[in-house]
């Protein structure tokens, strides 16, 4: 066999599993009136007030320290809540970005007064934070960002450039900012660091930028002579690609890469119980979806106990998110064509709405977070053909 | 015994016994038997046999790495079956019978005909058949053995059938379950071997698995292949559950067809000749999936598991009635 091997089956500790049961009520209450298209939005749909009451619940910053606010209990407590978040479609928006990489990050690479300045907010969902990564002449390729934080005499930096495809950064408080500190774009990953950017400052501006559904979820946020203090810098200047990657593993094998279609699942399911027959080539069809999302479940939950041990297992992250966003675009297309096998069937308008939804922004699962020949390219590499 | 000294153990022997001529020798009983005698010194027979009934005790998920590694050789013997067989008939407080115990998919009686559709059925000494909610064992001296003529079941009929019956066994869900194992094994030596000649075989002046398109499809194929390991875990650790052995037939089936297609797609004309071993991978795969159901009579059992079940949600319906 090749050096990359499966990563051992894992399963949830019942001490975390225990959160489920609350978790479910709180969201039973909390998303009683919202339809499953608005539900459909998944990670997408924002919500600041429902991430603070998140955070009023300890249910944010899982993974971080008691002393920086933090539950303190571990990337499996926060799989649990985050699976069922999704699952019901509740508005994560706002705080998931931060909760999931930004909290993790400040707590490995960040100084103690950083720590103490972020962590405690994040927990208690009153600071977001967005991800400066891609930029208009860099997507794919993002050793190419040309932002640049120019160091200043006196300590701290100016910082120049833009970044785009943003997620929420209309409604974070500040970025994480992957921008080159050193050398040329020629320098490539060199020279690269990551820096914190207040977005209340002087000299950004932020567009939001409208999505096919009509959504303004990213935006292009633009730096003209921002001046950063010396303490923006978080983590090793020169280091930023190697941050930005280890962030990666976490970014990319959660259950978010998995469960992006299942609103659609569950009310075509609702629909499906609620006629008096049903095809066989739709039975059939809800049987695949149980059993890919089995195995899709088992492979993250693996690399997940992998992240508790302290590994960074960024290629069986890559593969985790590759075959989840394949089974997520899977969904609407398969569910299209088992809605409209008969033409004389009347769908609920709720239904063909949420499918409408994710029949939409369906492309997008194998965009965002890495596209998927990028993660291809990843796994390649990991299997020890490049 | 540990999980990785048995995976060790498991693929030493095969490594050793069972080899792509001896793969291709094996035609019946008779071409069977001394690569029988050999697996059999290897102690795995009664590893799923309780400790009280003189077994190792171990469970289907410690066994697993056996299923792994005859799948990864190919062997066309029902020795995953044997070992499952033998801890069920020890449970009924039967004797265990020597030899090479299959397992069959299906039965259905005729007056005092029983007509067997039996996987491995050449092969067999004695055959465990599906009789109402259990399973009675059966010599397979006392029957008449017709094959398809392709290796993948074989059709076994006795007249006035009579045997030791174990309640409750499962044949189909057994058989199932451990075609999903051997089939994840079969594939990741086939993973094995597409990455090495994409790496040994040069075009254009470099290697072709320097070519994006070509890393593409080995991609894709690392994903399927972890992906049926998990699934082949998930029903190794839920052996019983009609849920989770259905969801590894679904997974590993679907997988087995992409993950062959890619294997011959990337050796190329080679990859079509008798004299390369990939074709004795690629067989294991087709008589895999057209085994004990294929991926769309599981899909239709979990669906109507799904459909009719209380559970609220598909996540719900999946963490508790898969993942025990």
């Amino acid at each position: 066999m090749t050096s990359f091997s499966p990563l051992p089956y894992a399963t949830i500790p019942a001490g975390d599993e225990a959160l489920r049961s609350e978790v479910k009520a709180f969201l039973a209450e909390a998303l009683a009136a919202m339809p499953p298209e608005k539900r459909a939005r998944s990670w997408m749909g924002s919500d600041p007030a429902f991430s603070r009451a998140l955070g009023r619940r300890g249910w944010l910053g899982l993974s971080l320290p008691k002393r920086y606010g933090g539950a303190e209990r571990g990337f499996f407590a926060r799989f649990v809540i985050a699976e069922e978040l999704l699952a019901a479609g509740a508005p994560v928006a706002a705080h998931w970005i931060t909760d999931r990489q930004s909290g993790p990050l400040i707590l490995r690479y960040g100084t103690e007064a950083q720590r103490q300045s972020y962590l405690p907010k994040i927990s208690a969902g009153e600071m977001f934070f967005c991800i400066g990564m891609s930029e208009p002449n860099s997507g794919s390729d993002l050793a190419s960002v040309r932002t640049r934080a120019e160091p200043l005499p006196g300590g701290g930096y100016r910082l120049n450039g833009r970044k785009i495809w943003t997620s929420n950064a209309a409604i974070c408080d500040a970025m994480i900012a992957l921008v080159r500190t050193s050398g040329t774009i020629e320098d490539r990953q060199r020279g690269l660091s990551q820096v914190i950017v207040d977005l209340k400052q002087p000299g950004i501006s932020i567009r939001p930028i409208r999505d096919l559904s009509g959504d303004a979820h990213f935006a292009e946020v633009t730096f003209d002579d921002v001046v950063l203090p010396a303490d923006a810098l978080i983590g090793e200047e020169g280091a930023g690609w190697e941050q930005v990657n280890a962030e990666l593993a976490f970014e990319r094998s959660g259950p978010e890469r998995i469960l992006s279609s299942m609103v659609l699942v569950d009310t075509w399911l609702g629909y499906l119980k609620s006629l008096p027959a049903r095809s066989r080539d739709d039975v059939v069809l809800v049987g695949r979806l149980a059993a890919h999302l089995a195995s899709l479940r088992a492979l993250s939950l693996s690399v997940t106990a992998s992240l508790v041990a302290g590994d960074s297992p960024v290629v069986h992250a890559a593969l985790v998110k590759d075959l989840g966003t394949t089974y997520e675009q899977m969904i609407p297309a398969a569910i299209s064509a088992a809605i409209a096998a008969d033409p004389e069937a009347s769908p609920p308008d709720a239904l063909m709405r949420t499918l409408a939804y994710t029949v939409s922004m369906a492309p997008s699962f194998s965009l965002r977070g890495g596209t998927r020949e990028i993660l291809r390219g990843m796994i390649a590499r990991g299997i020890g053909l490049r | 015994m540990t999980d990785t000294l048995i995976a060790d153990t498991a693929d030493r022997l095969m490594a050793e016994i069972v080899t792509p001529a001896a793969v291709r020798g094996l035609k019946d009983r008779v071409s069977a038997a001394p690569v029988w005698a050999s697996l059999a010194e290897s102690g795995f027979l009664d590893a799923l046999v309780a400790e009280a009934q003189g077994g190792a005790g171990l469970s289907c998920a410690e066994t697993l790495p056996v299923l792994l590694a005859t799948g990864r050789h190919a062997l066309p013997l029902p020795l995953a079956a044997t070992m499952a067989a033998r801890a069920a008939i020890a449970s009924a407080g039967e004797a265990i019978p020597e030899g090479i115990i299959a397992i069959a998919a299906s039965a259905r009686s005729d007056d005092d005909v029983l007509l067997a559709q039996v996987p491995a059925g050449e092969f067999a000494d004695m055959v465990l058949v599906p009789d109402g909610d259990g399973a009675i064992l059966l010599s397979a001296d006392a029957a008449s053995l017709e094959t398809t003529g392709e290796g993948t079941f074989c059709r076994m009929r006795w007249r006035g059938a009579n045997g030791p019956r174990l309640p409750g066994f499962d044949a189909l869900l057994t058989g199932a379950r451990i075609e999903a194992a051997e089939m994840a094994g079969a594939m990741e030596a086939m993973f094995a071997t597409t990455l090495r000649y994409a790496n040994d075989r040069s075009q254009f002046g470099k290697p072709i698995g320097k070519f994006q398109a070509v890393q593409q499809q080995l991609a894709v194929m690392t994903e399927l292949v972890h992906g049926a390991r998990a699934a082949a875990n998930l029903a190794a650790c839920a052996p019983t559950g009609m849920e989770a052995v259905a969801a590894a037939k679904v997974t590993v089936g679907e997988a087995a067809a992409e993950v062959a297609a890619i294997a011959h797609a990337v050796h190329g004309a080679i990859g079509m000749t008798e004299e390369l071993d990939l074709h004795l991978l690629s067989d294991r795969l087709r008589r895999g999936r057209l085994r004990y159901g294929s991926e769309r009579y599981w899909a239709e059992r979990l669906g109507t598991a799904v459909l009719g079940s209380g559970q609220a949600t598909m996540l719900d319906f999946v963490r508790t009635r898969i993942f025990l």
